[in-house]
């Protein structure tokens, strides 16, 4: 949620760059630099710059035995790793392997979603999340990729899936599965979005019926848990596509 | 239940009055018109939350059952209920966008039905 108050917009608005809420509605006035500023980008890109400086440092000295940093992202990346081969093929059974091809996406899901999620936890910044065009945008991402994964492994045999076991009742499935994938799209970018925007609006109406202090306290308790759920929901949705798209149907 | 139906038919007839009531100025359709969406919306999002408790209290049940036979696996079911429960509220988020959605994004065109 956009609110009047967002730090980096303001820094932005010093050097003389039209960035903030405001000037997002009227964007049309002052051209393109309002949208590229706009404030769910400029905390997009915050949570980018945030992830590389992250990285950088934690990749800084690699020891044998990982202390700090270090520690923290082999632990990272390794649940992450662990938690793609469990929910797609990875090559048991003579089946193909899909990890090489999902792991670096799952991992930016992951970590782009979790940090946006919780930026939106502190006082003057917003989660990029809490906007529809952000999360429809990874949406997208996930979209686009299982078709592709689907045909690249698949062939022409991918298609067969939208139209059933049965010839005859080709016209009642056909429609139904294709309403089933567009269906996905919605379900998808609008739980994240939806689940973000309700927090932050509990939030402000807590705010500003109950007080600035103690009120908002077990709701930000509650964001904590949630901006974490709600990233591993991301990731095992779109994991649960990847795997739908490349199995043949039985 | 014979109750509940009786103020839901109330509210509505309430409604319709105050949109039909007072045709002859502009002003008022345009009251009544924006009193039902917000009538619309309020009651959207109850029911909506009201399905999503009852199925919530399902899963949960469920959950304490598995649990209460086979402690050890309460690891397990906790994570599989929590993300269940996601799944759930996300139902009653979609509604809530929706009633956002008719109260908030329409409300220029409404000011425009009154002429404010």
């Amino acid at each position: 949620m956009e609110h009047p108050l967002l730090f980096l917009c303001y820094l932005l608005q010093l050097l003389g760059i039209p960035s903030g809420p405001h000037y997002y509605e009227e964007a049309s006035k002052y051209g393109i630099m309002a949208y590229i500023f706009a404030p769910h980008m400029v905390h997009s890109y915050f949570v980018c710059l945030l992830l590389i400086v992250l990285i950088k440092i934690g990749l800084k000295r690699r020891d044998l035995i990982p202390r700090g940093g270090q520690n923290f992202w082999e632990f990272t990346v390794e649940s992450l790793y662990n938690f793609t081969r469990d929910n797609v093929p990875h090559g048991e059974h003579g089946k193909i392997n899909l990890v090489p091809y999902v792991f670096p996406l799952i991992v930016m899901f992951a970590l782009y979603i979790l940090f946006s999620n919780y930026l939106g936890l502190i006082p003057g910044f917003m989660c990029p999340t809490a906007n529809i065009n952000v999360t429809l945008g990874l949406t997208l991402i996930t979209i686009v990729y299982y078709h592709f994964l689907g045909l690249r492994f698949q062939g022409l045999k991918y298609f067969k899936q939208f139209l059933g076991p049965i010839p005859y009742l080709i016209p009642l499935i056909a429609p139904a599965e294709i309403f089933g994938h567009i269906g996905r799209i919605i379900s998808l970018s609008v739980r994240l979005f939806a689940n973000m925007m309700a927090k932050e609006l509990l939030i402000g109406i807590l705010l500003f019926l109950a007080g600035p202090f103690l009120a908002p306290l077990p709701i930000l308790a509650l964001g904590v848990l949630v901006a974490f759920i709600q990233m591993l929901i991301f990731i095992t949705l779109s994991l649960a596509y990847f795997a739908g798209a490349v199995e043949e149907e039985h | 239940m014979k109750k509940v139906l009786g103020l839901a038919v109330l509210f509505v007839l309430t409604g319709v009055a105050m949109a039909f009531a007072a045709e002859s100025t502009q002003a008022a359709i345009g009251n009544g018109f924006l009193g039902l969406v917000v009538l619309g919306a309020c009651l959207g999002v109850g029911v909506a939350a009201s399905g999503c408790g009852v199925g919530m209290g399902h899963c949960v049940r469920g959950a304490c059952e598995g649990i209460a036979r086979n402690p050890e696996l309460s690891g397990k079911l906790t994570v599989t209920m929590i993300l269940g429960l996601a799944f759930i509220e996300a139902l009653t988020l979609y509604a809530l966008v929706l009633s956002f959605y008719l109260v908030f994004a329409k409300l220029p065109s409404y000011m425009a039905l009154i002429g404010a």
